[in-house]
Formats: structure tokens, sequence, C-alpha cells
């Protein structure tokens, strides 16, 4: 039971953690390494706002998240149009944003142990006998509305339908008059929100250190791959899988595995199915 | 005038000889040989100075230098002569650095053999680990590479082998710094020129196949995946010796030598420095570069119409071959495949004559390039079977078909863009059956590749002593390069030329010239499947058809008879039923 309860807790954390990075690639086809930086400084905004500033801790939230937002536009406006469509320069120079990022927040004077957010509930419930406490609900609860509003989000509004086509195909999506770019400054916004939010749903359960971001980026690249490059479904449903294998490793081999069963992960899917279990990336049999 | 006549031509004469033997050349005046060898002096004769005029804390810097020097050299090589990203530089650098350090502390052995052990082990392992990524492109081997050291590294952390996160300490240090800094310097150096000169070996063009485009050196009966492990085997054996002489530096290997800068910094160090230059090659480039914008200029004033064959040769007849056998050489047998819910062929089967010329018709989309693509090996057929004069050869992957003798060329050609049209032939003439065979006109032994592939592309109307098999592939109009497509098919020396509508995007008057080229191909003895839209060329040249039609196979027989069958009729011009109803 504890593995059930605790398999889907760590699964909903890993689509948090994936789902914008799987945005982001899944329309404008850039791989957003810089996405766990974005993730923790959200995390480090939130905590400026409440202890630094004295905000309310709800209006923290939303601010630093309006904030992660216009870094991610930011971010593709000013350096990652230069290189799209180069898929080394992409992944090169978004993961030197990232870093520059989170070396800079190191710098500063960021990190140790000190810095936590409060949970939004104190207190624990029993689910099936388990003790789980309330932030852990609530984190599966904001999951659970995240998938639920992007669904909603790209199949009944206009600019999510343009994003799908943008998905689709770029260049038939750009005859109908959709803005390429545009669209793909958006994505990034969106995405870096939904990273922002994942952190805002997740932080609270811990320490605020700089390290979150590459784990982080570690484990979105790893759902994305699984679940296939692009496709939502695929990164929920990889996220279960890779969620539940992460626990059931905790608990029957040790948890110091935990990264490597992520990291393996990704490594066997490149190499059985570069394409993931969704994805609809065309493999070698295109035409010749 | 007579004057300038005779020393274009005399020009036109040394035009093939100047571009064969490049090297040489250069040795014809002092100012050529300063302008090649000074650079290269200038940067040998500054980093052996290095150590001698740096201060004492800069004399680390040099190592470390030099270690990101071979990492950067690794990357560039894999990156821009073999196509293949890698972002493994800290794999290489982590497993040569723990080999060094467990030979050293753990066998006792001493630094003379430990940094060529660890080289050569670790290149191997490092190679065994990323064999199954090989076929991967682009992002995704970028993102393998850089995995794999994170998983070597968590593991050691986790089960706290090889000295957890403490590493391994007390590895031996070298006797005295000058041995450390001019070791490193030497290798540097010796690696440096050599890749260089690796790359423009035959077997270097080889790799630069690989990069431009794949497929074709499949289907010039090359494995690409034993060219790809041989080039990442290079690679990471220069990772592993700098990993194995920092240990060694620091006299200790740890967890640290998997850190990600070792993967990083080289691609920025490329980035600075320009891609596919290997450093050296920023000297050789330039030269090479003037040599060809010279060619391109006198080649505008030397246009030439004709294609080596004149319009006066081609015959009005239809020419039989040599003789058309009548045991099949190639037998189809119920192939059938499917992508997702379409059937592109449905249990398509005819045979092939020795020395026949084949036709293969049908619409668009009726599966005319499937067919090949499945009997060559580059996709895998869902059932059916294909016999090579009785061989079973169904299931082969594409460079054994193609060394077996059938070879096939590409509707969209795929030549190497960026080496020279002869240069083109030499990744066929590597193949084995080449080797074997001795390209087209070998008698059983392979002579220079580039002279035998200067004939062939001669006898395939290249003239000799122009521009055109010295110029850029990249540069060729589409007629030549349809003609390359072929040249690389006849140098493995064939027995079957699957042609893939070697008439289309052509000009009338190119066409004129290849339809003779095909019946002295015949004449020669080859058997021709040819997948063709230009009935009126093919049915000079072909003695059978088939006509293929969603799928499937509804006609086959002489050209005549097969244009007056009503499915045929159907099939091109519509059902006349259909439009009764309509």
């Amino acid at each position: 039971m504890d593995i059930l309860i605790y398999g889907t807790i760590n699964s909903f954390s890993l689509a948090l953690m994936a789902i914008g990075f799987t945005l982001v690639y899944g329309i404008s086809r850039l791989p957003n390494f810089a996405h766990g930086a974005i993730y923790v400084i959200t995390g480090f905004l939130v905590w400026s706002f409440v202890n630094l500033l004295g905000l309310h801790y709800l209006l923290g939230i939303l601010l630093s998240l309006v904030i992660a937002g216009l870094v991610g536009a930011a971010i593709y406006q000013f350096i990652l149009i230069r290189v799209r469509g180069m898929a080394t320069s992409e992944i090169i120079a978004s993961y030197a944003i990232g870093l520059a990022i989170l070396e800079a927040l190191r710098w500063k004077g960021f990190k140790g142990m000190t810095y936590t957010l409060p949970p939004f509930i104190e207190g624990s419930v029993e689910i099936f006998g388990v003790p789980v406490d309330l932030q852990r609900v609530i984190m599966v609860g904001i999951g659970a509305v995240v998938v639920a509003f992007l669904w909603l989000f790209t199949h009944y509004n206009k600019i999510g339908l343009a994003l799908r086509g943008m998905a689709q195909d770029e260049r038939a999506a750009m005859m109908l008059g959709i803005d390429s770019d545009m669209m793909a400054l958006i994505a990034m916004a969106f995405g870096s929100i939904l990273a922002g939010l994942a952190a805002i749903a997740i932080l609270p359960l811990g320490n605020i250190v700089v390290e979150a971001g590459y784990r982080v980026l570690i484990l979105a690249i790893a759902v994305c791959i699984v679940g296939g490059l692009g496709s939502w479904f695929g990164a929920v449903l990889a996220a279960f899988i890779i969620g539940f294998a992460q626990i059931i490793t905790d608990a029957y081999i040790a948890s110091h595995f935990r990264m490597v069963v992520a990291l393996l992960a990704i490594i066997i899917t490149l190499i059985l199915r570069p394409s993931g279990l969704f994805g609809r990336q065309k493999e070698l049999e295109e035409r010749v | 005038m007579k004057m300038e006549m005779g020393e274009r031509r005399k020009e036109r004469l040394d035009r093939g000889i100047k571009v064969r033997t490049e090297g040489i050349y250069a040795i014809s005046s002092w100012e050529e040989m300063n302008y090649l060898l000074v650079p290269r002096l200038a940067l040998i004769l500054g980093m052996f100075a290095l150590p001698l005029v740096m201060p004492a804390y800069w004399q680390r810097v040099i190592s470390y230098v030099c270690i990101y020097a071979l990492l950067t050299l690794g990357f560039d090589f894999l990156a821009h002569f073999v196509g293949l990203v890698s972002l493994g530089g800290a794999l290489f650098v982590g497993v040569g650095g723990y080999l060094a350090a467990i030979l050293n502390t753990s066998f006792g052995l001493p630094v003379v053999l430990t940094i060529p052990i660890a080289t050569i082990a670790g290149a191997i392992i490092c190679t065994l680990l990323l064999l199954p990524a090989l076929r991967l492109r682009g992002v995704y081997f970028a993102i393998v590479t850089l995995m794999y050291p994170l998983v070597l590294l968590r593991i050691i952390e986790a089960l706290n082998i090889l000295g957890g996160t403490e590493g391994i300490l007390g590895v031996a240090s070298f006797p005295n710094k000058w041995v450390e800094q001019y070791l490193i310097i030497g290798i540097v150096i010796f690696s440096l020129f050599g890749l260089r000169r690796l790359v423009n070996q035959d077997i270097g063009l080889v790799f630069r196949g690989v990069k431009d485009n794949d497929q074709a050196v499949r289907a010039s009966g090359l494995s690409i995946t034993i060219y790809k492990s041989i080039a990442v085997f290079i690679a990471s054996g220069l990772g592993c010796l700098g990993g194995a002489y920092l240990a060694h530096v620091y006299m200790w290997a740890g967890i640290s030598q998997f850190a990600l800068d070792f993967s990083i910094l080289p691609i920025a160090a490329t980035v600075i420095g320009g891609g596919g230059t290997l450093v050296g090659p920023v000297l050789g480039y330039p030269q090479d570069r003037l040599l060809r914008d010279h060619f391109d200029g006198v080649h505008r004033v030397q246009k030439r119409g004709h294609y080596g064959v004149r319009p006066e040769e081609i015959s009005p007849v239809r020419t039989v071959g040599k003789g058309v056998r009548s045991e099949p050489i190639l037998q189809v047998k119920n192939v059938r495949k499917a992508f997702g819910g379409v059937q592109a062929l449905v249990d398509v089967s005819f045979s092939v004559c020795e020395g026949e010329v084949f036709g293969v018709i049908g619409p668009n989309g009726s599966g005319k390039t499937t067919l090949i693509n499945c009997i060559t090996g580059f996709i895998k057929m869902d059932s059916g079977m294909v016999l090579y004069r009785g061989k079973d050869v169904t299931r082969k992957p594409p460079h054994k078909i193609a060394n077996l003798g059938i070879t096939r060329t590409f509707q969209i050609m795929r030549p190497y863009y960026s080496l020279p049209a002869y240069k083109n032939l030499i990744v066929p003439l590597f193949s084995p059956r080449a080797r074997r065979t001795g390209g087209w006109r070998g008698g059983g032994k392979l002579g220079d590749r580039d002279t035998v592939g200067i004939d062939i592309l001669e006898e395939i109307g290249f003239e000799r002593d122009s521009f055109v098999p010295y110029k850029l592939a990249s540069s060729l109009p589409t007629g030549y390069l349809k003609r390359l497509e072929l040249a690389r098919c006849l140098a493995l020396r064939p027995e079957i030329i699957i042609c893939d509508e070697v008439f289309s995007g052509l000009s009338m008057s190119e066409i004129a010239s290849m339809v003779p080229l095909i019946e002295k191909l015949q004449m020669e003895g080859l058997t021709l499947i040819m997948i063709e839209h230009r009935l009126r060329e093919l049915f000079r040249v072909a003695q059978r058809l088939m006509v293929l039609n969603f799928g499937e196979k509804i006609a086959e027989g002489v050209p005549e008879e097969v244009m007056e069958d009503e499915n045929v009729k159907q099939a091109y011009l519509g059902s006349e039923k259909s439009v009764e109803y309509a």
C-alpha cells in the first residue's frame, strides 16, 4: 500500500516537473535545458518575496510565476530564437543559460539547507492506513489540475489549438497564418510557468537547493524521452512508470539508486526505441 | 594568340595532375613551401616553448589546456567528420582516469604502462558502451553520451566501489614536471597532425561519407556501424588518454573526473575555434579554398555542353544486349510491406533474367521505390522472399546485399556533397567487394583508388581532362549527379543495378546521352532493373516491363503488350466505367 500511494505521489511530482519541458519541446521542438534553472529560481523568488519583502504567500507565488513566465519568454526572444533549428546549438545554448542561472545563484550565496518554503496547509491525513501529509495531497491535486487544464486549453481554446497546429506541422501552421515565433514564445513562457508551478507545489516538501535544478532537468528529460519527446500523454504515462520504478527501487534495493533508475531509463529507451512510447519521431524507416 | 592557346592547353593537361597531387604540387616553390611550413612550425615550436616561458603557476594550466585540447580534437573529429555529436568527454576522461588509477595502485604498474593500457582499454570500454547508441542521430546520441558519465558516477557513489566519493588516492606522479608537460604537449601535437592526416586518407573520406550521407555509404557496401565504432574508438581513446594523464597529474582519480565540464568545454572550444578544422586544417583550409575558387573561375570560361556521348552516336533502333539468358538472376516472391494501415506492397512477385533490362512502372505512390528498398535491404519487408542466384538474401542488411553485387541508385541523388566528384568513389571503392574485384574494370586487383575512380567517371561521361571530375559534388548539375549515382554502383562491379528514376529531372539532351549509356551497360552484361516514369526512353532499353498499382502487380510482359493491357490503361487513365457513372 505504501508503494502504491507514494508511487502515485512521486509520479505526479515527476509529471509536474516534466510537463513544462514536454510542452515546449512538443510545440517548438526546442529542448529547453534551462528548465531546471527556472524551477529553482522560482523557488528562490517565492522565498525572497515572502521572507525579504514580507509579501503574502499567495501574492508571492503569483508574482514569481509571472516572473518565471517572463524569464522563459526572454530566454526565447533574446537567445534561443537565434539558434532555432540547430539541434545541438539549442541544447548547448539553453544548457549554458541554465548553468549560468544556477551557478549565479550559488555564487550569490543561495546555498545550503536554510531555504525552505512553508507548506500550504500543515497536517496530514491517513489514506488506507498510510499517513500522508496534506502538502503531498495538494501536490497531487495541482498535478491533476494542470494536466486537465492543459488538455482543455489545447482542445477548446484558439491559442491552444494554434499551439497544437504548430506541434503537428510547423510549416502548414505558418501557411494558415499562425506566427511560429510568437507561438514558440508563448510555449516557452507557458513551459516556464509550469516549471515554476512544479517548484511551488514540490519545494515545500524539502529545501530549496541549487542542485535540484540539475536533478529536475534530468528527471524531466527522462520522463519525456521514455514517453516520447513531445507527446503529453506519453509524458504522463512515463512519469508513472519511472515514478513507480523509483519507489520500488527505494523500497527493495536502496534509495541511492533513485537517480540511476531515471538515467538508465533514458539510455535504455534511446537505445531500444528512440521515439519513446508515444513519440512521433520518424525512425530510420524514412523514405530513402 | 597562338602562345595563349598553347598555354591554355598546357594548363588543361596540368590540371588533373595538379588536383590529384595536391601535396607534392606545393613543393614546387619556396613560396608555396613556406606557406605550408611556417604556420605549422610556429604552432609546434610555440607549444614546445610554453613550459619554458610560463611562470610556475601557469605550468599546471598547460596540462589542463592540453587535456581539453585532446577532448576538443575528439569532439571536432566526431562532430564534423563523422557526424556524431558527442558530449561524452566526461565519460572518456572518467573511464581513462579510473583505469589508470586502478592499474597503478592495485597492480603496481608504472606510469609508462598505465597510460597506454588505460588509453586502449578505456577506448574499448567506451566504444562498447556507446555501440548500441551508434544508430542514433544528433540530439539523441548527444543525450546518451551525456547521461553515461552521470550513471557511472551515481553507481560508484551508490555502491561505494572504487573508493566511493573519496576516489582512489595515492596514484604515482610523473618523475618531474618537464616529463609531465612535454609528454602531453607531444601527445597533443601528434594527435593533431595524426587526425588531420587521417581525415584526408581514404578511410577519412569514408568517415566524411558517413557524415554526409549514411544511406549512400550503406548502398556502397560498407557497414556504417563499423566505421562509426572505429571513429568513436579513436575519439574516446584521445579522451581516455587525457583522463589517464590527469589521474597521474593529480595523483588521484575520483568522481569529479566524470564532471560535465569535460563534456561542455570542448564544445565551447570548438565553437570558438571554428568547427571542422581540427586546428591544423585551420591553416590548411584557406589553401584548399583558394584552389577551389580558382577552378570555378576557369570553368566558367571553359563550359562545354556535351556529356561524353555525342548525339550522332545515339542509335535510333533498340539495341538488344549481349544476350539475355533465360535463367533468373533475381527472384522476388510475394513481397508484402505495410506502413501503418497503408499497404505499400501486396504480394509482389517477379523474376529478372541475367543480362536483361527490366522496367518497373506505375503511377505515383504505387510502391515502386518501396519495392527497391525492400529488395536492397533498406527497409525490412513484412513477408516475402528475395532470391539472388538461388540464394536467399531476404533479410540481409543493405551493405551485405551491395557486397553481393546488387546495387542501387537513389531517386533523390545522394552524393557526398562536401567531396569532389572523384573522391565520391573512394567510399564504394573502400568496400570489401571493390577490394576483391578491383572496381568496374579491375581484374581482381584494386589499384590506386583515385585513379580507378577517375577511370570509372570517364567511362560514365565525366571528361577526364576537364574540371568536372575534380569539382565538389555540391556544384555539379543534376545530369552529372545522376551519372555519379551510377558510377557509385559501378565501382562495386555489380551484377545488378537497380535504377530509381535515372531519367527524371534531366533535360532532353541529358536524357539523349543517358540512353546509350544504359544500353552500353547492358551490352557489358549487366542486369538492370529500371524504375521509370519516362516511358518512351524506357521502351527503348527495356526488354520486359512490370506495372505496379497501389502496391499490386497488375501486368508483366513485353512493353507493347503491357501497354495494351486493360488494367494498365485503367491505372494510368482512370476507369472508363467510373466516367460513365459519374
